[in-house]
């Protein structure tokens, strides 16, 4: 049952681990720490949750257990009002996005989204990995992230807005 | 945004990720054969979140997978003592009848030998022994008695 478990949800806990922490060495500790755990206290996994779910949630807890430990650089507010800036960069970001769509759908802009993606706040990343990437529910990230289901949506605004702002940014920077 | 569309930015964003009811979905589909400015914002939420799910993340390492494993099978494996049981069950099953006969006849004696002796004895055995005990020890004097002790206490004097 256990090796039946790996096989299922290993990988995807792997690249969810790597957006989270960014780099390889440290996701494949949260991976083996996260499977651990879930072996360790398997008697208390309600099945009315779905397992992905739990596994999930208990490897982004581990993962913010070791940011709160070492380091709060990476930790954002989510719910934290926008930068003051936001009217005057959202005139001047309306304008690109026109182009930013154009090349969208032209698959040219793939590097830029990956760059972008980086610099996210690691929150940021795990909510666009878990809606847009493994194609969860808004009532299933809810269950992962412990939360109403209007957070999620406001998380996920956010976060998107996040992701447009820096890709019109550095698309601003190459069309100069 | 200058469009009116109630909460068209939630809209939006629900529609692409097809979190929408039907005729909500259908009421923002409405809307946006008619507004520009929504069509452009509907059609880059969904490239965006599309661009998002093509972005590579990298495979699991294979030694990965291999170290779960094995550290699965670590925590399935029985503790090595009933490992031990088993397989002498399974050999000789005489030796393991004796030898849980034995481990019975251990485990009896260790509980035996931790709990404090006790002698219960009927109330008149007890005042008949002390009535004994007082006819035998006559009332000596203080200084008698300490003088039949060891060492070299004088007594008052």
């Amino acid at each position: 049952m256990l090796d039946r478990f790996i096989a299922d949800y290993s990988e995807k806990g792997y690249q969810f681990a790597f957006r989270l922490c960014g780099n390889a060495e440290e996701a494949r500790e949260l991976v083996q720490e996260t499977f651990v755990r879930v072996m360790s206290k398997w008697d208390q996994y309600d099945p009315a949750q779905s397992l992905e779910g739990y596994f999930i949630s208990i490897l982004r807890n581990l993962y913010y257990d070791g940011l709160r430990r070492f380091d709060r650089r990476n930790l954002c507010s989510l719910d934290a009002p926008p930068e003051a800036d936001g009217a005057a960069l959202s005139d001047r970001l309306a304008d690109g996005e026109e182009a930013l769509l154009d090349r969208l759908e032209r698959r040219e802009a793939e590097e830029q989204v990956q760059t972008a993606l980086k610099g996210l706040a690691a929150e940021q990343r795990a909510i666009l990995e878990l809606s847009d990437v493994q194609g969860l529910s808004y009532d299933q990230i809810a269950a992962v992230l412990d939360c109403p289901v209007g957070t999620v949506r406001s998380r996920l605004s956010r976060a998107r807005r996040a992701l447009r702002e820096k890709l019109l940014t550095s698309s601003e920077v190459v069309n100069r | 945004m200058t469009c009116d569309y109630p909460e068209i930015e939630d809209c939006l964003e629900a529609y692409a990720d097809a979190e929408l009811a039907p005729a909500e979905r259908r009421g923002l589909e409405e809307h946006a054969r008619g507004c520009p400015e929504c069509r452009r914002r509907l059609a880059l939420a969904l490239a965006l979140k599309a661009a998002v799910r093509r972005a590579p993340a990298p495979a699991m390492p294979p030694e990965l997978a291999a170290s779960l494993h094995a550290r699965a099978q670590r925590l399935s494996r029985p503790p090595i003592w009933r490992v031990w049981l088993a397989g002498l069950r399974a050999r000789r099953p005489a030796a393991y009848g004796l030898a849980a006969g034995f481990a019975a006849a251990a485990a009896l004696l260790v509980v035996r030998l931790a709990q404090p002796e006790t002698v219960t004895l009927p109330l008149d055995v007890l005042l008949a022994a002390h009535g004994d005990c007082v006819r035998a020890m006559p009332l000596a004097p203080e200084a008698a008695i300490l003088s039949q002790l060891p060492g070299r206490w004088e007594g008052p004097r």
